[in-house]
């Protein structure tokens, strides 16, 4: 697929950028994952990455998870681009499929962590700006309040009711269907 | 930058309090709980719970102060609408008797909602009360009823608030004549995704002794604009109509199904006819397409038929999808495959068989049984956002 890719884009792939995270581990990575970041990419676009981007809000763990992401889906709509000028119709269809199967494969099986694991990367996906990453996590945390009272959510994401015994009641009281 | 999360998150009495309760009472050491989310990404997740599923943001809400708050703010709902884009499906009203024209009613039972939600808040009683009122029409919240009293007075109900109101008297006899009438929002050019509970129009299409008239009352004026010879005279009858941009389509099922397309802006009328291989038994629905065209649907042999209209064609349509339901949706006899309804701009299609009611979401093709079998009908379906901080008033509806 790649080579199917303009220079211009070969260029780009080329330029590397440097990540620090908060534990001040290194990653190097290339300017078309970076930039699935909306905030890295205006930093790219401020001329501010000389020396490093400093992610103070994002441990190494995280940033590596996150990178393995944007890796992941830089990838795919590279080749996704390259493709379109190379396929037929119907070929490129079947590639588009192709893609978006092992995508959502990959998505899948990037969810599969703990919940504060998971709390983490939406956090890092919320401070950088990635909006794939950010409704895949964001929609797993949704999915998993689905069938759940509200005992059972306030239990699963340590939340603390502050509402009190009387208002708890009243809204009990109108909607009761809810909570039947 | 906001400060994302704390960093020792038992520092924090919100985030810990009930755990380590809930874990000192089982005598076990408390877990390491998941960070704190902020208020952003707290956004973020509850904008992705599932309309479709209003019990789950219901449920939410009672979690704490921030969430009942973030759930019932205007400024949340409105995201929460555009986010989801389309109006979900509540439910469906259902006809169980029809006042045939210059006839008496056959039957006096009145018009049912069933629920496709479970739990539902909606009532099975809410109708109760209206034994020998006729659905006309439902559309953007609101449901609209023909009622049997000095000759026809129409009636506006909205299944989310409860509430219900009559019209003033239309300035024509409706008892007498043949009419189609349908019920929209009256912005034009509005999405309806947070219109629920705004000023409304109704419109009335009467063919009489003099021609067709069309009579349109605005909710905000309170009163009836009349616009006399709208078109070719056309013998109504009232099925769901279909609205796609200023034209509003009524089907007339008695007439070989022929289709009445009136023009808000212009107060004119054209009729439409149906494409000619269509089958009179299997029932029929229009629809609107997502490129803004007419689309029909109807059954044919145990075949789903998707019709599209398409002016520049000799014969008007073109039939742009089959379905096969016989692996889809179970029946006894495929003669009882009928097509009776169309979710506007949601593409779900209502079928009914012996078996049952079943809606077939046309991009998924997923199936769904919603009710029990029913000999024959005719549903509208009610598609509404339904949130916390809406309370439906379960009050019997008032008989005139």
């Amino acid at each position: 697929m790649a080579s199917a890719g303009s220079g211009d884009e070969k260029a780009a792939a080329a330029a590397m950028i440097t990540l620090i995270s908060s534990d001040n581990e290194k990653f190097e990575v290339t300017e078309a994952t970076a930039t699935l970041s909306q905030t890295i990419r205006h930093m790219i676009e401020d001329g501010c990455t000389d020396g490093g981007v400093p992610l103070p809000n994002v441990t190494s763990k995280i940033l590596a998870r996150v990178i393995e992401y944007c890796k992941k889906h830089a990838t795919a709509a590279a080749g996704e681009e390259g493709s379109s000028s190379s396929f037929s119709d119907a070929a490129f269809l079947e590639v588009d499929r192709a893609f978006l199967e092992e995508l959502e494969e990959f998505d899948d099986a990037f969810l599969e962590v703990d919940r504060a694991t998971l709390f983490d990367l939406i956090l890092a996906a919320n401070y950088l700006d990635i909006k794939g990453l950010l409704n895949l996590t964001c929609q797993k945390v949704a999915d998993s309040v689905k069938g759940k009272t509200p005992e059972q959510i306030r239990e699963m994401y340590n939340i603390v009711n502050d509402l009190t015994p009387e208002e708890e009641a009243e809204i009990r009281r109108e909607t009761q269907w809810a909570f039947e | 930058m906001q400060s994302l999360y704390l960093a020792v998150p038992h520092a924090n009495p919100r985030l810990c309090s009930h755990r380590s309760a809930a874990a000192d009472k089982r005598g076990m050491a408390p877990l390491c709980p998941p960070p704190e989310l902020v208020d952003d990404t707290v956004t973020d997740i509850l904008l992705r719970l599932s309309p479709d599923e209003p019990v789950c943001l219901f449920r939410a809400s009672l979690v704490c102060k921030p969430w009942r708050r973030l759930l019932t703010d205007a400024a949340f709902l409105c995201r929460y609408h555009a986010f989801h884009r389309a109006l979900p499906l509540l439910g469906f009203l259902h006809k169980q008797q029809d006042i045939g024209v210059g006839y008496l009613p056959r039957f006096v039972y009145p018009p049912r909602f069933v629920p496709t939600i479970t739990p539902t808040p909606f009532s099975k009683c809410a109708l109760d009360g209206c034994a020998g009122w006729s659905v006309l029409d439902c559309r953007h919240g609101r449901v609209l009823f023909g009622v049997p009293v000095d000759g026809t007075s129409l009636v506006i109900w909205d299944p989310i608030t409860g509430k219900q109101q009559q019209l003033p008297k239309p300035p024509v006899h409706l008892g007498g004549h043949s009419y189609n009438a349908a019920v929209l929002c009256v912005v034009r050019g509005c999405d309806h995704l947070h219109c629920h509970g705004g000023p409304f129009l109704v419109v009335v299409v009467v063919c009489g002794y003099v021609g067709m008239q069309s009579h349109l009352y605005y909710s905000e004026a309170g009163a009836w604009n009349s616009y006399a010879d709208v078109g070719l005279e056309y013998l109504g009858h009232r099925e769901p109509s279909v609205l796609i941009g200023d034209d509003v389509y009524f089907i007339n099922i008695l007439r070989w199904h022929t289709i009445l397309k009136y023009n808000l802006g212009k107060n004119c009328s054209s009729i439409i006819q149906p494409p000619v291989v269509h089958n009179n038994d299997g029932g029929i629905a229009l629809m609107p397409m997502e490129d803004g065209l007419l689309g029909l649907a109807y059954v044919l042999h145990s075949k789903l038929c998707l019709w599209s209209r398409n002016p520049e064609e000799v014969a008007g349509w073109v039939e742009f999808r089959t379905i096969e339901l016989e692996a889809l949706i179970p029946f006894k006899s495929s003669f009882s495959i009928k097509v009776v309804g169309s979710a506007e701009g949601i593409g779900i299609i209502f079928v009914t068989t012996d078996v049952g009611v079943f809606t077939i979401e046309l991009k998924s093709g997923q199936v769904r049984k919603v009710g029990k079998h029913w000999e024959c009908f005719t549903v509208f379906p009610f598609m509404s956002f339904y949130t916390p901080g809406t309370v439906i008033t379960i009050e019997p509806a008032e008989v005139y």
